[in-house]
């Protein structure tokens, strides 16, 4: 291992943090602002020119906070639970091609952490691993809010790590790759390969299972306010929970980039305007988290069962078959 | 040199990992201590280029160890700590003595021995998955569709025994129904 | 004599007898007192307004004991009231609640407040006041300036070990949960224990009493015109209704009606401020659902109604607008114009959260057959208001029993069908539409005019006249230091406020303050029933009940 390919990857896993840690941050501004302004209000406005500087104040503020370690909970588990949800979103990043590679001062970057050939599968694996920051905060809390947000968070992505796993499915059969750069260049072609159309059915499915695994509105139940308080989060303050925080946001936008190069032909060919349609790809898939928050009410958890095991896995398993005989013959 | 530094690494942390969970008597300890040697067993995956088998250790054991929890949650305070009630020492450390001598045993077996060849060599040019699906499907085909089945069976009876009032939702149910049901729960109750 | 009462006189004989329009209230003897009521509920009185009791001990004229228990009951067509009294020796009585659910926590409440006991009854504890609390606040013998430090919260497993018991379940089996006091879902500070097998609610048991202020202490204390600040802080969402409520109690006890003007002018404001506490209603109901939008398209709108009460009465939420005889000015002038922006508003926001709803899957599937109630249990807990309507009862007093001119306005009584959350939503939405149109009636036919009665022994005199000469002077004063002399009588006097029947029972005592004053709060006899609907629903349908039942703290722990 030479050392240029060790400094490069240690800048690649500098600036991924940097720039996802901080798009994090804008993760909630924009979320206020799209949502204030779909609700007819303003949303932040005071600190700064549009309230842009409201993530500055907020980051402040949780940082500076104190961290409360609350009588009878199980300290160290407690400690780490919200490191394991914000470490777990970036590793998965790794993986991720988050633009076609460009060459700068004569030197070819590819913007990916680890090409491995199984990306898609690494991807998912550490997702799934990232449940157990609210998995083991919930736990640690000795809080009853805590436990049954813990039982939730375990039924709802068992059951949707099946989906996701089993919608994928299809698609992958079709690239005979697991590496998120085959699955791109598989469409690079242009808009009549995207995979969204030869499998609009793993696309759906996949696009549910993303909202259930990310813990958004129609399936916010996890940390659900109005039943939950705050779920897992309950009992953590400061940075801890904003660690929790930043873990969701970061995880919204990974999400959105697997499903953009899953789906929607990722970066395409690898052109500037390649790389840009990727982003709008992204961008429009984080803005309909945001959406849905608006316009939907939450289901309830049976509900959310009933539909995982009822419909989206039936359909999800139809689809691998069918696309299984469609390849074989 | 970083392989070295890494496999080093990382089995002085699977060891540990593994350790607490045998040495402690908080649960929740145990199971998080289980599941991150557990990823990190997946390390030496990643590090003898088996990228596949590495994400599905990853992906197979969190669920695994996830189920679990779930147990945990059912049987204990997490919080708490766990009283054992241990009856005899002697018999726990003997059994375990031999349980550890026997593992050591049986994978001291290929390091010691010379003659093993691999029936199916890896085959160049073929990915790490591909070479999987290949011996799965022409060596291992029978315990693998076996196990299917096993898993398969175990899965309807899970349904069976959970299942059996997973029919009754509220808004899926005529009205009619609901009342009958109701009805239904009134004796019951009275 | 409406045909409803002959049985009932023939076969109970009752010790005195008042008959005035559709009400009757009679006095019948303690050893009577139980079958006497459950006659009266077969032979059509069947539906529990109020119970409560009056501590004489200090009255002007010495009864014959010391506490007279006083049951409010109402016909099967809300139309005709009943009203059965009865002198008690011992401090005791049989308890109805067989006869009614309502009875429970109405026991309860007279034995907190009064230390009555009820024999029979299945949990007789103190309800709206702290369970280490010493004494009865409402007797006339307790110190109104005696406070008590309390500060130990109850475990409320006495309650709920009944209940498991009831339905067979094992103590071990579940994970006992406080939803509340202090929780997202409880809208001001009502504690529900529940035992949960999963996300399941096996039993549940309510609390309140956390906002409980001693209003009805309080207004033994003042004079009438002092209460009325009081009550705006009954149903905080909507104060002028209480206000109306109460006044329009005093007034049918000193015999005037306010001028025609004054009437219309509280239809309108009644009806706005209707609109304003379902949309209150609305927007948090549909906010605990997830569905947060709606909160905003909801909101809005009731703050142009505030603005609106703001400039007309000077307070935004605590209008104190009403005046025993009248109320305290006229509009102002260029009200038409807020008046239409209001109604634009308030249809446009309902138009836009009902678009976001109305057909939403998720909506329908959360909201439809969840903390269903049927009419029958229903009526048997008291309830009232939208929340009966919603299980297809017609009760709404403004159309059974019109007062204030209502039977000549144009406007529906909008009815549900399977009293679930979504009925409960869907008939708000449909009574701010009916709101709306008789507000519009009224501005229409709003007649000039005056606004107070004549009666200078009742509404304060002008501020010129006080100012410049002696008699104004000494009537003001009189009347603020006196206040307003009602003579002797007992009297029950109702409206259909937003959340229900809104009621004042007054023993007056010839003097100008209240000698007892009873609120028949709608939100008190609704918590009652929760714990028996969320039973076997879920968590998260236990949350969107309690907020369908519109349970305003102030009004149910007065």
């Amino acid at each position: 291992m030479d050392t240029a390919l060790l400094v490069e990857t240690v800048i690649k896993i500098v600036v991924i943090l940097l720039v996802f840690s901080a798009l994090a941050g804008f993760g909630t501004y924009f979320e206020r602002k799209v949502l204030a302004f779909m609700q007819r209000r303003l949303g932040p406005m005071n600190v700064g020119p549009y309230g842009l500087l409201q993530i500055a104040a907020d980051g402040i503020k949780l940082f500076t906070k104190e961290d409360i370690i609350p009588a009878g909970v199980v300290p160290l588990i407690f400690k780490i639970a919200p490191v394991i949800t914000a470490a777990t979103a970036f590793m998965a990043a790794a993986a991720i091609p988050f633009l076609p590679s460009f060459t700068i001062f004569g030197y070819e970057v590819h913007p990916i952490v680890a090409d491995i050939n199984i990306g898609i599968l690494y991807v998912m694996g550490m997702m799934a691993v990232g449940l157990y920051g609210p998995l083991l905060g919930g736990l640690a809390s000795n809080n009853k809010y805590s436990l049954i947000s813990t039982a939730r968070a375990v039924a709802v992505f068992i059951s949707y790590e099946v989906v996701s796993g089993l919608a994928i499915l299809a698609p992958l059969m079709m690239v005979g790759s697991l590496s998120l750069l085959d699955i791109n260049d598989y469409q690079a072609g242009g808009i009549t390969h995207w995979i969204a159309f030869s499998q609009p059915v793993a696309f759906i499915l996949f696009w549910i299972a993303a909202f259930a695994e990310t813990g958004r509105t129609p399936f916010h139940l996890i940390a659900n306010d109005h039943e939950l308080i705050d779920g897992f989060g309950t009992e953590y303050s400061g940075m801890r929970w904003g660690l929790f925080f930043i873990g969701e946001y970061a995880n919204m936008f990974f999400i959105s980039f697997v499903m953009a190069i899953m789906f929607l032909g990722g970066y395409g060919d690898g052109s500037v305007a390649g790389a840009f349609a990727l982003l709008g790809k992204v961008a429009f898939f984080f803005f309909f988290f945001l959406w849905t928050r608006a316009a939907w009410p939450d289901v309830r958890p049976d509900q959310l069962m009933w539909l995982t095991w009822k419909v989206l896995m039936p359909l999800a398993v139809i689809n691998v078959v069918i696309t299984g005989f469609v390849l074989m013959f | 040199m970083f392989e070295a530094i890494a496999f080093y690494t990382f089995s002085f942390l699977t060891i540990l990992m593994f350790s607490i969970t045998v040495m402690t008597s908080q649960a929740l300890y145990a199971l998080t201590a289980m599941a991150a040697g557990m990823i990190f067993i997946s390390a030496f995956f990643f590090m003898l280029s088996a990228d596949f088998l590495g994400a599905i250790q990853i992906i197979v054991y969190t669920g695994a160890v996830m189920a679990l929890y779930a147990f945990g949650m059912m049987f204990f305070d997490t919080t708490r700590e766990v009283k054992e009630k241990i009856q005899n020492k002697n018999i726990v450390f003997v059994l375990g003595t031999m349980v550890a001598l026997l593992v050591v045993a049986i994978f001291m077996a290929p390091v010691v021995s010379e003659n093993i060849h691999a029936l199916y060599p890896i085959q160049e040019g073929l990915g790490n998955t591909e070479q999987v699906g290949i011996v799965l499907f022409t060596k291992y085909l029978i315990p693998f569709e076996l196990a299917a089945i096993m898993l398969l069976s175990a899965m309807i009876s899970g349904i069976v025994l959970a299942g059996k009032k997973m029919d009754n939702s509220l808004t899926l149910m005529a009205d009619e129904e609901i009342e009958l049901m109701q009805e239904a729960n009134e004796k019951v109750n009275s | 004599m409406p045909n409803i009462f002959t049985p009932l006189l023939a076969r109970i004989s009752p010790l005195k007898q008042t008959l005035s329009e559709d009400d009757l209230s009679i006095e019948v003897d303690a050893k009577n007192l139980f079958n006497n009521i459950e006659f009266a509920a077969s032979a059509g009185f069947d539906y529990l307004v109020d119970i409560t009791a009056v501590d004489y001990l200090s009255y002007p004229k010495t009864p014959v004991a010391r506490y007279a228990m006083v049951y409010i009951l109402r016909s099967t067509d809300f139309k005709s009231l009943l009203t059965i009294k009865s002198f008690i020796i011992n401090e005791e009585v049989e308890s109805i609640t067989q006869l009614f659910k309502a009875a429970n926590w109405l026991e309860r409440e007279v034995y907190d407040q009064y230390g009555i006991k009820f024999t029979n009854h299945p949990n007789l504890k103190r309800v709206l006041n702290h369970h280490e609390f010493v004494g009865h606040p409402l007797r006339k013998d307790y110190i109104i300036t005696n406070g008590q430090h309390c500060s130990i919260a109850e475990s409320l497993m006495d309650e709920m070990d009944v209940q498991l018991e009831k339905h067979n379940l094992k103590d071990e089996e579940h994970m006992f949960l406080n939803l509340g006091p202090s929780h997202p879902a409880s809208h001001g500070t009502i504690r529900t224990l529940v035992a949960l097998d999963g996300e399941r609610i096996k039993a549940a048991v309510t609390e309140i009493g956390y906002l409980h202020r001693g209003f009805e202490k309080s207004a033994e204390h003042h004079t009438y015109s002092q209460v009325i600040p009081y009550t705006d802080r009954l149903n905080y969402c909507s104060a002028v209704m209480n206000n109306v409520g109460y006044v329009k109690t005093l007034e049918e006890m000193l015999g005037v009606h306010v001028p025609k003007r004054a009437e219309q002018i509280r239809v309108m404001l009644m009806e706005l401020s209707r609109i304003m506490d379902h949309l209150v209603f609305l927007a948090a109901q549909l906010v605990d659902m997830g569905a947060l939008t709606n909160y905003w398209y909801l909101y809005n709108p009731r703050e142009d109604v505030y603005n609106f009460l703001s400039k007309l009465s000077g307070a935004r939420l605590t209008n104190s607008y009403m005046r025993i005889g009248g109320m305290s000015h006229d509009l102002y002038d260029g009200y038409e114009e807020d008046l239409q922006t209001i109604i634009t508003n308030v249809q446009k926001g309902c138009a836009d959260a009902l678009a976001l709803i109305k057909h939403n899957r998720i909506f329908h599937d959360r909201a439809k057959d969840v903390g269903i109630i049927s009419a029958k249990d229903a009526l048997s807990y008291g309830w009232s208001g939208p929340n009966l309507r919603a299980c297809g009862v017609n009760s709404d007093m403004r159309y059974l029993k019109p007062y204030y001119g209502y039977d000549e306005l144009d406007f529906d009584v909008v009815l549900g069908s399977h009293g679930d959350v979504y009925d409960r939503i869907m008939v708000r939405f449909e009574e701010i539409e009916q709101s709306i149109k008789i507000v519009k009636q009224i501005q229409a036919t709003l007649i000039d005019g005056e606004i107070n009665i004549a009666d200078r022994s009742i509404i304060l005199p002008q501020k010129k006249e006080v100012y410049t000469s002696i008699e104004g002077v000494m009537n003001q004063f009189k009347l603020t230091f006196e206040g307003i002399k009602v003579k002797p009588q007992e009297y029950y006097g109702s409206i259909e406020a937003v959340n229900g029947e809104l009621g004042f029972y007054v023993v007056s005592d010839g003097s100008g303050t209240p000698y007892k004053m009873k609120v028949r709060a709608p939100s008190f006899l609704h918590i009652a029933a929760l714990p028996e609907i969320i039973q076997e629903y879920q968590l998260a349908d236990a949350v969107i009940t309690l907020a369908s039942l519109n349970i305003i703290a102030g009004e149910m722990d007065r």
